[in-house]
């Protein structure tokens, strides 16, 4: 239910007016939480930066939701990349020495692989995955909008029982 | 920016502060519980822990760490207690203790309720298990006295008929790993066998005898042969190198087998004299019937103590491996540890000063008072970069004190565990006796001197005891007591004896360990037992060896030719080839050098011919 309400925000966001920018910069925030181990503290930043500034919350939560699915996946390499990173470049260890000793190093969890190798990935993809959102976002609103409304997996989905019993419940005032 | 979302985050801050005001002490009170009965293997128990967030403190009620040998007893316990964190460590889960003072620690008090907890039986750690044996087997060597098995005559006919010689099973396994060894070799011979080899380079070294070197031409093709023919005959050479290595490796492997024949014997010594108990009644064997196990049972239990805390206080070479785990839980990855500047260790208490007395003593023996200090307790040394020290007093009613010092030193990659005890002029409490017929069960001294030293440097110990007391009287219990020739002897010493000293060592590698004991009991008890039995021990000693030697000796031999003629053949095929191989590379290097002369001397020819020409071209013009 929790899903079918989420997914029904985000179209209704996709298809109202707001900015596309905030939308592509929600969805590329979440890209980041979503892909990296959840209990750190760059996490923790970068929610609370996504509650107190004006990006689309929903697609903050909708790409965090996403990319934790495509991040379990993705986990044996990204400790591959976080091992390598780790402890098998000779010349960034005093880098990394650095780091661990300063005192906020234990929050950030850095020095775990899959810390390491998720959030190298997260940070290289953020820009390309913020573009593509924000192009994938007029190119809805322009094209796609209508057809999809209009699409028979769209008419599919909103015949079916669930989504009858759903728009029930909703309507009820919950 | 967003007003709700600023408060959104408010509320999210003061939940979490409020979930932590209420719960931190309890999780923090389980937390050390835990780790505390996973160290103990009995119960840890807490009441009324408060942590301070402001102050930085911890303070509780009451501390009662059950003892694991007995439940129903504590290790030790305390009253309330506070002390003072250092605030930047706590960022890193790490809890670092400048000063404790503790005054009123109460050992061996009475529980309430049974300490034990439920743990799975592992074995017992290796440097114990290592140990327990190897001084088991020292203790085994001491006699048991039985006037009924000594003054016997022993029937040594029926005693080898039904004893099982395990030295001889041994020779037969040997024999079949040798018999193994040499058909693999007599196999591998006959697969290497370089006849054919050897045939085609006959072929071409007769080839290379008989070829035209009228020419140059003619004679850069026989230096081609050549070459080929010799790197054929070198890749037999190296087969027949490595495989000769080989051979003589698993032959010396089989030899050495075998020279561990006359431990095997004398093992079956022992067991044959341990089954008709026919102890040696030397000085050296009666003090480790007497002492052996005074010293024996606390080494062992100071071993166990000692493994606990190689294990919670790992040497910085196990605490710093970090191979890449390669399948770690997904979403877990594995934690990389980089060098900590200035760092701390994970748990520190810098210095703890102590003193209590135990509170409930065994009946009709005084309690003791126990103080002194304990520096750098610590789950890191080699980040806190010093070893744990201690230096403690007990002290009994109108007595001097027994000092215990010890330092347990993990700094560097190999473990030292050193612990001293000394006393001079000390009340001593009752000593006891392992339980054995004819023995006594008490030594019940006044006063006397004690000095013990424990050394474990890696797995090497070296254990010190001396202990002397005067007056001594040595009570007998009254099961042991017997009315025959050896208990009168046995009563008669000990009734004579007024002061006793002893000193004993164990000493070596865990998993050979030897046990010394000498007291001025065992001259006086070995001479007066001897005297009584020794002449029919010895007879029936040595009556053994020569039946054990003249049942392995056959056999043993046996095995020696086996092996010898084997070793004989094998190696005389291997010569053969290497014959052959070295003639032929002989005559190849001789045909070549030969070719080699002829190429340079035809150079030579071709060079001066051209020179005569070129002289002719020169004087016509």
């Amino acid at each position: 239910m929790f899903f079918l309400q989420f997914i029904s925000k985000l179209i209704k966001v996709l298809r109202s007016g707001e900015s596309p920018n905030l939308i592509a910069g929600g969805f590329a925030m979440g890209f980041v939480v979503g892909m990296t181990p959840f209990l750190t503290l760059q996490n923790m930043l970068i929610i609370l930066a996504a509650i107190l500034t004006k990006v689309n919350l929903a697609a903050v939560f909708f790409a965090m939701f996403l990319f934790s699915f495509i991040a379990y996946l993705f986990d044996p390499l990204f400790h591959d990349l976080g091992f390598f990173l780790l402890a098998q470049i000779e010349n960034i260890k005093p880098l990394w020495t650095v780091v661990y000793n300063w005192p906020i190093a234990p929050f950030t969890r850095f020095y775990n692989t899959v810390v390491m190798g998720s959030f190298t990935v997260a940070l290289l993809l953020t820009w390309p995955t913020f573009l593509l959102a924000q192009k994938g976002i007029v190119a809805y609103r322009k094209k796609w909008g209508d057809k999809l409304e209009k699409s028979k997996f769209a008419k599919a989905i909103k015949g079916s029982a669930v989504f009858k019993w759903y728009i029930k419940i909703r309507d009820l005032g919950w | 920016m967003r007003p709700k979302g600023i408060i959104g985050a408010l509320v999210i801050l003061l939940l979490l502060a409020g979930v932590l005001y209420f719960f931190a002490d309890g999780l923090i009170e389980h937390g050390i519980e835990s780790a505390g009965e996973s160290v103990i293997g009995a119960k840890v128990e807490i009441d009324n822990l408060k942590v301070s967030v402001t102050d930085l403190a911890i303070s509780w009620d009451r501390l009662q760490v059950a003892n694991p040998n007995d439940t129903w007893k504590n290790l030790f316990e305390t009253s309330r207690l506070s002390f003072d964190m250092e605030a930047a460590p706590l960022i890193r889960k790490k809890l670092v203790i400048n000063d404790v003072t503790i005054t009123d620690i109460r050992v061996g008090s009475r529980r309430d309720s049974d300490g034990k907890i439920d743990r799975p039986e592992g074995a017992p750690p290796g440097l114990v298990q290592q140990a327990t044996e190897s001084l088991d087997r020292q203790l085994r060597q001491a006699p048991i006295l039985n006037v009924g098995a000594l003054k016997r005559k022993v029937n040594v006919d029926s005693l080898m008929q039904t004893f099982d010689i395990q030295t001889v099973n041994r020779l037969q396994q040997a024999r079949a790993q040798s018999d193994s060894v040499f058909q693999k070799w007599q196999n591998r011979i006959a697969d290497f066998d370089p006849k054919q080899d050897l045939q085609e380079v006959e072929a071409d070294i007769n080839s290379l005898q008989n070829q035209d070197m009228s020419n140059l031409q003619n004679l850069a093709s026989a230096v081609d042969k050549s070459k080929r023919v010799l790197s054929t005959l070198k890749g037999i050479k190296q087969q027949l190198d490595s495989n000769r290595k080989m051979v003589s490796d698993d032959i010396t492997a089989a030899s050495a087998r075998l020279a561990s024949v006359n431990n095997w014997i004398a093992e079956d010594f022992e067991a044959v004299k341990a089954k008709a108990n026919l102890g040696d009644l030397s000085p050296q064997n009666i003090g480790k019937m007497l002492f052996g196990d005074v010293v024996v049972r606390p080494t062992i239990q100071t071993l166990e103590y000692v493994a606990l805390m190689r294990k919670y206080m790992p040497v910085a070479k196990k605490m710093l491996a970090a191979g890449k785990v390669e399948k770690p839980a997904r979403l877990k990855g594995q934690d990389i540890r980089f060098p900590l500047l200035n760092g701390k260790p994970d748990f520190l208490m810098k210095h703890l000063l102590l003193s209590g007395a135990t509170n409930a003593p065994p009946e009709g023996e005084p309690a003791f008072r126990l103080e002194g200090e304990i520096a750098g307790v610590t789950t890191q040394q080699k980040v806190y970069g010093k070893p744990l020290t201690f230096a403690l007093n007990a002290l009994l009613p109108g007595s001097k004190a027994y000092d215990v010092t010890g330092e347990i030193d993990h700094v560097g990659d190999i473990p030292s565990d050193r612990f001293a005890i000394k006393a001079q002029g000390v009340k001593l409490r009752n000593l006891s006796l392992p339980d054995r017929p004819y023995l006594p069960s008490t030594v019940v001294a006044e006063r006397g001197n004690i000095g013990a030293a424990f050394d474990l440097v890696g797995t090497r110990l070296n254990v010190q005891v001396k202990f002397s007391a005067t007056p001594v009287r040595f009570q007998f219990a009254e099961e042991n007591r017997r009315d025959d020739a050896i208990g009168r002897i046995s009563r008669s010493v000990f009734d004579s004896i007024e002061s006793l000293s002893f000193s004993a060592a164990i000493v070596g590698p865990l998993d050979q360990l030897e046990l010394k004991v000498s007291s001025n009991v065992d001259d006086v008890l070995a001479r007066k037992m001897s005297a009584l039995v020794g002449e029919s021990v010895k007879q029936a000693q040595n009556e053994i060896r020569q039946r054990i030697e003249g049942v392995v000796e056959p056999k043993k031999q046996e095995i020696l030719a086996f092996v010898s003629g084997q070793k004989g053949q094998i190696m005389a095929r291997f010569d053969a080839y290497q014959k052959q191989v070295d003639n032929r590379l002989a005559v190849v290097n001789a045909r070549k050098q030969e070719i080699e002369d002829k190429i340079a001397a035809k150079k030579k020819e071709g060079l001066d011919k051209a020179k005569d020409k070129l002289k002719d071209i020169f004087k016509k013009k």
